[in-house]
């Protein structure tokens, strides 16, 4: 008893201090809610009820909300992050599944998987205002820091689109590898990266030249990409492992273990943890970035997947 | 909601007529990337048994990945490969119906190995992307658990699914196979056979 207790003060202690300060947002999709868990003490401090089979979570930049999508009940649920209310719900139909929201939070994207589309939402007045042709089956939505420009990866066109928000059209089509779903922009918004499920790597997009320069070899069914440290981290989710690769040379560096299918990933704002949803044994698994293993694992509700930018700053 | 409600019932009622002229022919060609295209709710069944012998009996029972006769509906198993990583099986049911199969973890050492289906007629097994896991892990009193996961999406790719191959219809097919094949190497086992 002594040395477990031990263990779990120590596991506290590891992650106190450095990822202090931020939230995780995660879509339990089978128990259809979201749970909010504080990186800091890797607690679990709220579950909200969301229902319809909630999949993709998008928390805006200035921390106030969490979009969630719930493909089933073909709505995106508005979760107040603070108070962990569910403050509205913005019925878009089809099959609702990756999301984003603008970096000034005026607008939310929605990818229909069923539709080859992006709906678009204003904020504001929590309705439908617009709608965004872009190629099959798009999953995975990210815009570039600059607002300029959405990401969508087009899963079963094998591509990603890039949009220009100004116009809400269709700019460039890049063909990637075989059924992008993740897509992540770095903080500079040059690169993006997209996690190929059927062909086990991931693509390296330069996206002011709209075109692909790179492939990383990573596990098998690759999920979604999290940025750290110079690195990348890929959750692989039939390898039951997250992969590595240096983002310099675009070489692999090491599969970690993590839960059985891990899905989706982020990093902490500072670069120093990456926190993954592993789906199938239900847990939050808390990586160290610079030590390539995991410090700390936090039990979740049935199916997490947390598909998005699921993490929030509270200060 | 009224809305939606009506949708599912036009849906239900295209697929019924649908039906009647065969489901997956004419299906195939509107959602022509079957085997990938998936619903949005991964779904999982976990089934285990305790069997009343050494883990190594257990395994030895199951660690053929060519030889799959242990679960019932199963008469015949072919393939390539053996037990390395990238094995293929094709399974042969009663009555005919066949399920491709392909092995992608493979770990004597935890005597557990994964694999996922490559193609199966929905109305074989309704699912899609599906992918399992056996494992045989030690139980009290020198007796085994031998457990068996799945995870996969419905049968039907898309929105509105018809009630047979709905997110509850693929649970409870696999749900079902796994108590059948566990029900039936704990009696193969124990008695010896």
């Amino acid at each position: 008893m002594l040395v477990l207790a031990a263990l779990a003060a120590s596991l506290c202690h590891a992650s106190l201090g450095s990822a202090a300060a931020e939230e995780a947002f995660v879509t339990n999709q089978l128990s259809d809610d979201l749970m909010v868990v504080d990186l800091a003490t890797s607690r679990s401090v709220a579950t909200i009820p969301i229902g319809g089979k909630p999949a993709g979570v998008a928390v805006s930049a200035d921390g106030r909300f969490a979009y969630v999508t719930s493909p089933d009940a073909k709505a995106v649920t508005v979760v107040d992050a603070a108070t962990r209310q569910v403050t509205g719900r913005i019925e878009v139909g089809g099959g609702p599944l990756g999301i984003a929201v603008a970096p000034d939070g005026k607008s939310v994207y929605v990818a229909d998987w069923y539709a080859a589309a992006v709906r678009v939402i204003d904020a504001a007045s929590r309705s439908v205002t617009a709608s965004i042709a872009v190629g099959a089956s798009p999953s995975g939505l990210a815009v570039t820091p600059d607002g300029k420009l959405l990401l969508s990866a087009d899963r079963d066109d094998d591509s990603v689109s890039v949009v220009d928000t100004a116009t809400r059209q269709r700019k460039v089509t890049i063909k990637v590898g075989t059924r992008p779903f993740g897509v992540t922009i770095d903080a500079d918004g040059k690169y993006a990266y997209t996690a190929n499920v059927g062909s086990d790597d991931v693509s390296v997009i330069d996206i002011a030249e709209g075109r692909e320069i790179g492939r990383v070899p990573v596990g098998m069914r690759p999920y979604a990409v999290a940025l750290a440290l110079g690195r990348g981290f890929v959750t692989d989710q039939y390898g039951g492992t997250v992969s590595v690769f240096d983002i310099a040379s675009l070489k692999p560096i090491k599969r970690i273990n993590v839960g059985d299918y891990p899905e989706g990933i982020n990093a902490t704002a500072d670069g120093k943890r990456v926190i993954v949803a592993c789906w199938e044994s239900n847990t939050l698994d808390i990586i160290d970035a610079a030590e390539l293993k995991v410090i700390g694992e936090i039990k979740t509700g049935d199916g997490p997947r947390a598909f998005g930018a699921f993490l929030r700053k509270t200060e | 909601m009224r809305v939606t409600i009506g949708r599912r019932t036009a849906m239900a009622a295209a697929l019924a007529v649908v039906g009647a002229a065969g489901l997956t022919a004419t299906l195939g060609p509107v959602f022509s990337p079957a085997a990938w295209a998936h619903g949005p709710t991964r779904q999982k069944v976990r089934e285990s048994i305790e069997i009343n012998a050494p883990q190594d009996k257990v395994w030895a029972a199951i660690r053929n990945f060519q030889d799959m006769g242990w679960l019932p509906p199963v008469t015949k198993t072919t393939g390539e490969k053996g037990n390395e990583v990238g094995a293929t099986r094709q399974l042969t049911l009663t009555g005919g119906a066949t399920v491709d199969e392909e092995l992608y973890k493979y770990e004597p050492d935890m005597m557990s190995y994964s694999y996922r289906i490559t193609k199966v007629d929905v109305k074989v097994l309704p699912v899609t992307n599906y992918s399992s896991t056996l494992t045989v892990s030690p139980a009290s009193d020198g007796k085994s658990k031998l457990e068996w996961a799945g995870a996969f999406y419905r049968g039907f790719p898309n929105n509105d699914p018809p009630p047979e191959l709905s997110d509850e219809a693929a649970v409870k097919a696999v749900s079902g196979l796994y108590k059948t094949g566990l029900e039936a190497l704990k009696k193969k086992i124990e008695s010896g056979s």
